[in-house]
């Protein structure tokens, strides 16, 4: 049926078509104008997606390239420190080293180099100190401090002393500019009371050491208590007394300790340490300068004492709702908080029980789950991420873990770590007693020649102390603690290069990004001028058609 | 003979004048809207009979009639409904869709990104506050995205409430105008004589007025025994008789199977876009061994809620030792998604009973003897309308976009923020700032703290996140620094924390016990408003810093949380972080109980939630390989999508509506250059009737003349 065609149809119509073309033709130039062909989520849903993630890894990809750079201000720092100033330093110590170690230079030189290898020794403090944005990079999480401060520390000439020195076994107060020699002159334990002498010129003046004392019987009669409040007394029961009948002098001993003091530095130290008595005088008669090896010869000389944080083991294990007597170990490398949970009841004491377990590393928000097994003898090793859990239950009723229990891994932690990509994480810090050494938490924090402070403390003691053979043991020891040094500065410029890889690849997948980013979003605008062109065109003709059928009625005719 | 002429001649001409004033009509009505084009229904009068052959009778012009077609008009209605649905949607989600495009602004994708890359930045310099500042002010932007964006939405929601009662009340109007039509064209119609055209015309036009409304269907007996009724087959105009549509406030429906006791009914406080179905799955009293239990389905009854597991939802009912009004013990209040549900009778609750509850303003159909019917428009979750409620007219617009587009975006935007407050708070929780801490203000309340708090009776945001394990507290003195102890939660005999056991009255307890070596007890806990509150107890030296926390307790309780607040509208930062932003966690306690300004473990961990993958979950899909961004560029496109949807359903529907209105314009329309040539076809008619009767005349004279 031919269709009948009214006015109204017709102008509406004609209306309808206009609206059309210009709507279309409003979008191509809203399109112009922002230059993008999305300029809303319907106009590509799915490109919509790929607009806003592609964002949001842009974003990211800014973010990973400000903690480049930021890790790179860290490591530059850290590698000028580590690989160029510090290795200057200790080339002239060095220097001095040998010069001190030869015979051809007499006491008031190896005091002048004593003044140099102070002022060696204060550099090598600062570098440590070093700083970025305020903060210590040598210190650990502790960084809003400095990392190492300056004290003193002692070192013998005694074997038996050295040992004792290793383990921290003693306490030096007060402070001194010079090195303080202590030379004992008759041999015994100190409970003894050996005498003793100090100088702080270098042995040519003395001054007679002296113990603190207390008096045998109090002004009461009664005998002096020791340690465990017991009279002090003879086989007979009577107090200790002289010849002449009179008290003689106790040394005053504390903890087990006793004090010595010598030009205002107290040293304390344990009573039973063994003494051997100095040669003051050679067989002519003529006094012995203190660089002699017999005797114990003490030199409190600078140290430098680390403030910062440590990421040392043992590493602390929480218990929660473990039976009781269960313990627990945890041996590794952690570097996060670790969660372990038992999921069924595991009897220790047999062998092959099978049992299940999880461990979270985010704080218990996931938990991944794993089977395990009894290995019997009431122990039980589980490996974790980045180590191992020892389990006892030698001592828990029934030897079982029941399901339910959870332990708690918690590592010292030290690593300032930044992500420098997507999932690398890189640490810019270090602990700097475990690259200079110095002492922390009162021993020496690194053994032996390794510890490159307390390897230029004795230098300082034995210059101070005119002990050339002293000299010759440091020329020896700074070479191995330059190794030490260069070993950190090699591993700091491993992670450089790693920034580096990381930095061109952040600019590669930036680049990436971006492209992909412009194809889904942009406009191409060759095919948009086209598109226009002919919406223009279409606009026209229905303009013109429009008009021409207007004019057209059978009024005009009749 | 010759009279009979004059006759005929006079009819013709009385039609041909009929002719003219119709023709006069249409063109004067030619732009009249909803005006149908008339004619003239004329018949040959017949003819006596005579010889030779028929003596004719001329023409009758018996009565004017309209050029209708209800075909074609019954199907214009039924498919206006549609495109005036899709038309006015389409117009609505553009608003919609401009809320969440980001094309040429920022956002909330924006935002969340800025966020975390702000805790990355506190992560490269932990311990400036200058950055910590910074991150503050990037939280609050994202917290005020997420509240503008629910407000924007619950704005378009209170607008469609405006036009749902103004659609409502007109579509009463023009039931009442049809119904007093029908009685007027009864009494006008005189059949086959007269035709009230005009009425007819009018009632039309109210009918397709009706139809923009809501979908309705038209059956027409004759007359004014015309019945306009909802395509779902409740009349609104039968005759005279008219049926209201109405507007109801939430309330609930009771349905009891047969043999039921249950006395009581269902009670309910909060609002949702969607109507709840209750199902009591186990009979029985709340005093029994296996209390009675409940499920509940956002569909009418098609699938159930499961949790996250997958396992369906049920509900324990218990007795809340609470009574009505009437002093009748009532139970326990449930929290199900957004209504806190309970019942008003504690006793024979009877497997297989049901209880329908609209948690939301809803359309009734009032039936005046059967009471309302539910009529709203509904979306199930698969996107399909439901067949027996209003899927036509604008109101159907109006109410999707109500309930099923802006419900379903608030749904998913909550899920969003409840996600990421969840995460963020989950690892801030148990890390440690620059200050410790002298209190802690809890940030989420318990509605019961009496109930074991990962019941669903505690009525706690997070309750479903909770986990068994313990909490770390590790205790400084305030004078000097030093790390004096650290201690877990005791609860009884070294047990962990069950959230299947434990109230918050007990972990207040629990807290409350924590001891020192020396034997003092370093904190207080009290419990104020639901909310938990720990304080450095009375005259202790004591800071406390929380540590690791394997249960999830602190962060669903909302202590030391960096945000409060448990959904997209309430999310805000803890206003106790907000005081001072060295309680911004960055790092954690470490093995040696030291809490390091360089530490910056905890701050990675949650920039590092930018791409982490997380597990979201909303009553259409759960999703765990998306990270927080990527869900919400999801959303976005839904939002995209479904604009594309109302657009090109917009665009099909009007474009098979105007196809038919041609058709039915093609038939009632008026053409000008017709009525133009019929003009000059009837004024011919005209002159040729009156020649007929002169031409008789002249015979008569003729024969006249015979006899002189």
């Amino acid at each position: 049926m031919a269709i009948r065609v009214t006015q109204k149809t017709m102008y509406t119509d004609m209306v309808g078509q206009m609206q059309k073309n210009l709507a279309g033709y409003m979008e191509s130039v809203q399109q112009g104008s922002t230059q993008k062909k999305i300029n809303r989520p319907s106009d590509d849903p799915a490109g919509t997606y790929r607009v806003l993630t592609t964002r949001v890894d842009l974003t990211n990809t800014a973010q990973y390239q400000e903690n480049v750079d930021t890790a790179k201000g860290w490591l530059n720092l850290e590698d000028s420190v580590l690989a160029t100033r510090v290795p200057t330093v200790l080339q002239d110590l060095i220097t001095l080293a040998e010069q001190a170690s030869t015979g051809t230079y007499d006491k008031s030189q190896r005091a002048i180099m004593a003044d140099q290898a102070r002022q060696h020794f204060g550099s090598l403090l600062n570098l440590s100190n070093t700083d970025f944005e305020g903060k210590s990079i040598f210190a650990g999480h502790r960084y809003d401090q400095s990392a190492f401060e300056e004290g003193l520390a002692l070192t013998s000439w005694d074997e038996n002393w050295d040992k004792a020195i290793k383990e921290g076994g003693y306490k030096l107060e007060g402070a001194s500019a010079k090195t303080v020699i202590v030379q004992f002159t008759e041999d015994g334990p100190l409970e003894g009371m050996p005498a003793w002498r100090w100088s702080i010129d270098g042995g040519d003046t003395w001054t007679e050491g002296k113990y603190e004392t207390r008096k045998s019987v109090d002004e009461n009669g009664n005998p002096a208590l020791d340690e465990e409040g017991n009279p002090i007394v003879d086989e007979k029961g009577d107090p200790l007394l002289d010849a002449d009948g009179n008290p003689i002098d106790l040394p005053v001993i504390r903890d087990g300790k006793m004090q010595i003091s010598a030009n205002g530095v107290i040293l304390t130290v344990a009573k039973d340490m063994e003494v051997k008595a100095a040669q003051t005088k050679d067989d002519n008669g003529n006094e012995v300068g203190p660089g002699a090896r017999n005797g114990t010869m003490l030199y409190i000389r600078p140290a430098a004492f680390y403030q910062g944080d440590d990421k040392d083991p043992p590493v602390d294990v929480t218990q929660m709702g473990t039976p009781t007597g269960l313990k627990v170990a945890a041996t590794g490398d952690f570097g996060k908080n670790l969660l372990v949970r038992v999921d069924s009841d595991a009897d220790l004491s047999v062998a092959g029980n099978e049992f299940t377990w999880s461990y979270s590393t985010d704080g218990g928000a996931n938990w991944i789950t794993a089977k395990g097994q009894t290995s019997g003898a009431n122990s039980l090793r589980l490996p974790v991420p980045g180590g191992y859990l020892d389990i006892d239950g030698a001592e828990v009723g029934n030897n079982i873990l029941t399901a339910g229990s959870q332990v708690m891994v918690h590592p010292s932690r030290a690593d300032l770590k930044f992500e420098v990509m997507k999932d690398t994480f890189l640490s810019v810090n270090s602990v700097g007693k475990d690259i200079f050494g110095g002492y922390y938490e009162g021993k020496p924090a690194l053994d032996g020649d390794n510890n490159l402070f307390e390897v230029v403390g004795a230098f300082i003691g034995y210059l101070e102390g005119n002990n050339q053979e002293g000299a010759q043991k440091t020329l020896a020891a700074l070479k191995v603690a330059e190794k030490q040094i260069l070993s950190a500065a090699t591993s700091v410029g491993g992670k450089e290069t790693r920034i580096s890889t990381a930095a061109d690849v952040l600019s590669f997948q930036k680049l990436d990004q971006k492209e992909r980013l412009s194809y889904v979003e942009d406009i191409d605008l060759t095919e948009l001028l086209t598109k226009m062109t002919r919406q223009q065109l279409t606009y026209q003709t229905v303009l013109q058609s429009s008009s021409m059928i207007m004019k057209l009625s059978l009024a005009n005719y009749v | 003979m010759l009279s009979g002429l004059l006759n005929i001649g006079q009819s013709a001409l009385n039609a041909s004048q009929a002719w003219i004033s119709v023709t006069g009509n249409n063109l004067a009505n030619a732009e009249t809207e909803g005006y149908s084009r008339q004619y003239v229904d004329q018949k040959d009068a017949g003819g006596l009979k005579y010889k030779p052959g028929a003596q004719p009778l001329g023409v009758n012009a018996q009565q004017v009639m309209r050029f209708f077609d209800a075909f074609l008009e019954r199907s214009y209605v039924k498919q206006s409904t549609n495109s005036s649905r899709w038309d006015q949607q389409d117009t609505i989600m553009a608003s919609l869709e401009n809320i969440f495009n980001e094309s040429n602004r920022a956002g909330i994708s924006s935002s969340l990104t800025n966020f975390f890359n702000a805790w990355q930045d506190l992560a490269l310099r932990p311990d400036d506050t200058a950055v910590r500042e910074s991150l503050l002010s990037f939280a609050d932007n994202l917290s005020d995205m997420f509240g503008n964006t629910m407000d924007s939405i619950k704005t378009i929601q209170n607008e469609m409430d405006v036009s749902i009662k103004q659609g409502v009340n007109r579509a009463n109007d023009i039931a009442l105008a049809i119904s007093e039509l029908n009685r007027q064209i009864t009494a006008q119609t005189v059949d086959g004589i007269n035709n009230p055209n005009s009425l007819l015309d009018k009632r039309d036009q109210l009918v397709r007025e009706l139809a923009t409304l809501v979908d309705v269907e038209t059956i027409d007996h004759g007359k004014g025994d015309f019945r306009v009724q909802l395509t779902t087959g409740q009349p609104l105009v039968d005759g005279i008789v008219t049926y209201e549509l109405e507007v109801m406030a939430p309330r609930a429906e009771t349905h009891l199977k047969t043999g039921s006791a249950y006395a009581g009914n269902v009670n309910f406080t909060g609002n949702d876009s969607h109507e709840y179905t209750v199902e009591i799955v186990r009979g029985g009293d709340t005093g029994d061994d296996m209390p009675p239990q409940f499920r509940v389905s956002l569909d009418g009854g098609k699938t159930w809620l499961r949790g996250e597991d997958g396992q369906e939802l049920r509900f324990n009912i218990t007795e809340s030792g609470k009574t009505d009004a009437e002093g009748n013990p009532i139970t326990d209040e449930v929290l199900v998604k957004n209504l806190r549900i309970s019942f008003s009778s504690v006793k024979d609750f009877h497997a297989g009973d049901r209880f329908d509850i609209i948690p939301k303003d809803a359309l009734y159909w009032i039936e005046p003897s059967r009471g309302p019917q539910n009529i709203t428009p509904q979306i199930g979750f698969d996107g399909q309308d439901n067949k027996n409620r209003v899927t036509g007219g604008k109101l159907a617009a109006y109410y999707n976009i109500r309930d099923d587009n802006c419900g379903r975006y608030m749904d998913e935007l909550n899920a969003v923020g409840s996600t990421l407050i969840w995460e963020v708070n989950r690892i801030h929780s148990q890390g440690a700032g620059l200050s410790k801490l002298t209190y802690a203000q809890g940030q989420q309340r318990v509605e019961d703290v009496k109930q074991p708090l990962g019941s669903a009776q505690a009525i706690l945001p997070f309750s479903d996140k909770l986990q068994s394990g313990n909490v770390n507290f590790h205790f400084y003195s305030k004078t000097t620094g030093e790390h004096l102890d650290s201690a877990m939660l005791d609860f009884g005999l070294g047990a962990n924390f069950d959230p299947a056991v434990h109230s918050l009255e007990d972990v207040r307890e629990a807290i409350n016990n924590l001891e020192l070596e020396d034997g003092t007890k370093p904190l207080a806990a009290s419990i104020q408003d639901g909310k938990l509150l720990i304080e450095a107890a009375d005259g202790a030296d004591v800071e406390f810093v929380m540590g690791a926390d394997s249960s999830g307790l602190m962060g669903a309780l909302g202590i030391n949380t960096f945000f409060s607040g448990s959904n997209a509208a309430d999310i805000a930062v803890n206003t106790q972080i907000h005081s001072n932003t060295h309680l911004i966690a960055s790092g954690q306690v470490n093995g040696q109980f030291q809490t390091n300004v360089g530490d910056n473990i905890t701050a990675t961990a949650i920039g590092k939630l930018i791409d982490k993958p997380v597990t979201i979950t909303t009553l259409w899909k759960t999703v765990d390989n998306q990270n927080i961004s990527q869900y919400y560029a999801n959303l976005v496109t839904t939002v995209g999508a479904d604009r594309r949807l109302s657009k090109t359903n917009t665009e099909y529907h009007t474009a098979l509506t105007e196809d038919l209105s041609e058709r039915v314009e093609s038939v009632t329309g008026v053409n000008m250059d017709e009525e133009m040539s019929n003009l000059v076809k009837f004024q011919h008619s005209y002159t040729a009737a009156a020649k007929l009767i002169t031409t008789a005349d002249e015979m008569l004279q003729t024969l006249l003349g015979l006899k002189q």
